[in-house]
């Protein structure tokens, strides 16, 4: 009873609009002083051990390299790149966009940064190419939620710290899926620009192609850095993430010139408030997964769902429809912090694989950043666009069925994600 | 509301925002500069790792307290959104504000305590009482408290003044 009252407060206080903080620290609360008998003083003590991490660390680091580099200039020089290797295509301004959310994901840590810089430059020579405005908008916004999916990755940070598995091995695991996302709305968008007959910009040639990477050469070269430093065990994932930083400065300062002191202490702060905004809720919920733990909650979960699902496909399904379902109304960070306490002990008990699982839960919760009401990269195109949410969302439908279709295929086929970090083990 | 009370707040957000913006270039460079050590120097800086998480402790809690005030924590808005400028949409609003001060109250309180206790053991590498850097949750939550009851304050006015608005018309 006492267990059904807590999940009660918890979801109802989430779903009334409670900040998800407050719903979780007050639902545990309530766990701490009926069930467990333990002081309050706990859930200072916990909020405080959350945060003295260094490894969390890395999600401003992260967040400051990514706006570091697309403050710095390199968006138009990435743009020129996909431009010269798909812009040719029919369709050929939305397959760039499709390309270029690839590129800048493998710098950019969150979806909707990928989208609002893809989003300033290509919407308007979008529209003036003829492509219809929602189309436009859509495009955008599917092409940047990429970003969270490719590594680095701020909501495989946090599910890495959380449930004590390796970050390194995850932004690994996240390249397959993040890539095929990319890659069918490039051929989505295909089909869609050739029924209404939009066709391909410029021509294909190889000199165009290295003339444009020697351009985004040092944008491209901060994954290698990242990825190679951390799996060469050159340093950890916070380090990689300052060496990422401070290479962006430099680049930003030095080699593409559009970085100005005077626009870094906005971005310092927009990244600061970006991670307090995630850490504010996992210091919440840091007391809120001691205390289900020590009620024993996912052990008894555990053991009802191995009754009732009769093997792991069952649950993984299962589960995929909770993230997408949760992952419409609430940000992925945010989802994971929640649901990782909980479903990660369970889906250790199927002995399935914490990369593959946590790459899994992301890819899911991805989607819900296109997906309306609340979708954070439909506010994003919607305020560059001025298109409401209503019409963006018909021309996405579309994109978020290939994108569910895909997490099926995901879940059947776990060595998409688990391929390339069992080959660097 | 009190103007001077107003500027007042923004000066400690000004200050607050300051403070925070340079502790944490100060962490990226102390980061990078003990990756540079180790491998040029051949030598790390032995309290670079506790020294970052006990400024990003302080920048998290201050933190805290900046984005309540700029109403930026992630919640599920739906009905809200749908009962703004309702009755029942006040009613929520006060709720959900009176669930916030419980537990930023119970957060303040939790972190005196520990400040006090923990300023008799020292950290490891740095040697500093623990109590100081335990001190950033009662200072972060008591201002988080601070902004979050002036917000409170700022709704009912704003629902005062509508409802003035609407009488007029309410009366005809």
């Amino acid at each position: 009873m006492t267990y059904f009252i807590f999940f009660g407060i918890l979801l109802s206080f989430i779903f009334i609009g409670v900040p998800i903080a407050y719903a979780l620290g007050l639902s545990t609360v309530y766990l701490l002083i009926t069930e467990l008998e333990v002081p309050l003083v706990l859930i200072a003590q916990n909020m405080f051990s959350a945060t003295n991490s260094y490894e969390f660390l890395a999600i401003p680091f992260f967040m400051l390299a990514g706006a570091f580099m697309s403050h710095g200039g390199v968006t138009k020089n990435l743009i020129n790149f996909s431009q010269s290797l798909v812009g040719h295509y029919r369709g050929g301004l939305a397959q760039v966009v499709a390309v270029s959310g690839i590129f800048f994901g493998a710098i950019s840590g969150s979806a909707a940064a990928v989208t609002a810089a893809i989003g300033a430059i290509m919407i308007d020579v979008m529209e003036k190419k003829g492509y219809s405005r929602p189309f436009t908008a859509a495009v955008v916004a599917a092409g940047g939620m990429v970003g969270i999916v490719i590594p680095p990755s701020i909501t495989l940070v946090v599910y890495g710290v959380i449930a004590g598995v390796s970050i390194g091995d995850l932004f690994l695991g996240g390249f397959g899926p993040g890539v095929m996302y990319g890659l069918s709305m490039l051929v989505l968008s295909y089909f869609i620009c050739r029924k209404h007959g939009w066709g391909g910009e410029g021509s294909f040639s190889w000199k165009n192609i290295g003339k444009s990477f020697i351009g985004s050469f040092w944008a491209l070269l901060m994954p290698v850095i990242i990825l190679g430093g951390i799996y060469g065990g050159i340093f950890t994932p916070t380090e990689a993430a300052a060496v990422a930083s401070i290479y962006a400065l430099f680049v930003g300062f030095f080699i593409y010139r559009e970085l100005k002191i005077k626009d870094l202490p906005k971005i310092v702060a927009q990244a600061i408030y970006g991670t307090v905004v995630i850490m504010f809720i996992v210091a919440a919920a840091k007391v809120f997964g001691y205390a289900i733990t020590s009620a024993q909650i996912p052990h008894k979960l555990g053991m009802w769902i191995t009754t009732v699902a009769p093997n792991k496909y069952v649950f993984l399904i299962f589960v995929n429809i909770i993230l997408l379902m949760l992952g419409t109304l609430v940000n992925p960070s945010a989802a994971v912090v929640i649901l990782t306490p909980i479903l990660y002990p369970v889906a250790m008990e199927f002995g399935i694989d914490p990369v593959f699982f946590g790459v899994l839960m992301i890819c899911n919760l991805a989607i819900g950043n296109i997906t309306p009401p609340v979708g954070l990269d439909l506010f994003v195109v919607s305020a560059v666009t001025k298109l409401s949410i209503d019409k963006i969302a018909k021309a996405i439908y579309p994109y978020i069925i290939i994108l569910v279709m895909q997490v099926f295929v995901f879940t059947f086929f776990p060595q998409i994600i688990t391929f390339l970090p069992n080959l660097f083990k | 509301m009190n103007a001077k009370i107003i500027r007042n707040i923004e000066k400690i957000n000004f200050v607050l925002e300051k403070v925070s913006i340079f502790l944490m270039l100060f962490l990226l460079f102390l980061t990078f500069a003990n990756v540079v050590g180790r491998y040029v120097f051949s030598r790390s800086i032995f309290f670079a790792d506790e020294m970052a998480r006990f400024i990003f402790v302080w920048i998290v809690f201050l933190g805290i307290a900046k984005i309540v005030k700029d109403k930026r924590q992630v919640a599920v808005t739906l009905l809200s959104d749908r009962l703004s400028d309702k009755k029942s949409g006040f009613v929520l609003e006060s709720f959900i504000a009176l669930c916030g001060l419980v537990f930023l109250i119970i957060v303040f309180l939790g972190g005196i305590k520990l400040s006090r206790t923990m300023m008799f053991y020292s950290s490891a590498a740095l040697t500093i009482p623990m109590g100081i850097v335990y001190l950033a949750i009662p200072i972060g939550s008591g201002l988080t408290v601070v902004f979050h009851v002036l917000n409170y304050i700022e709704t009912v006015l704003e629902f005062i003044e509508k409802r003035k608005a609407l009488k007029p018309e309410a009366l005809k």
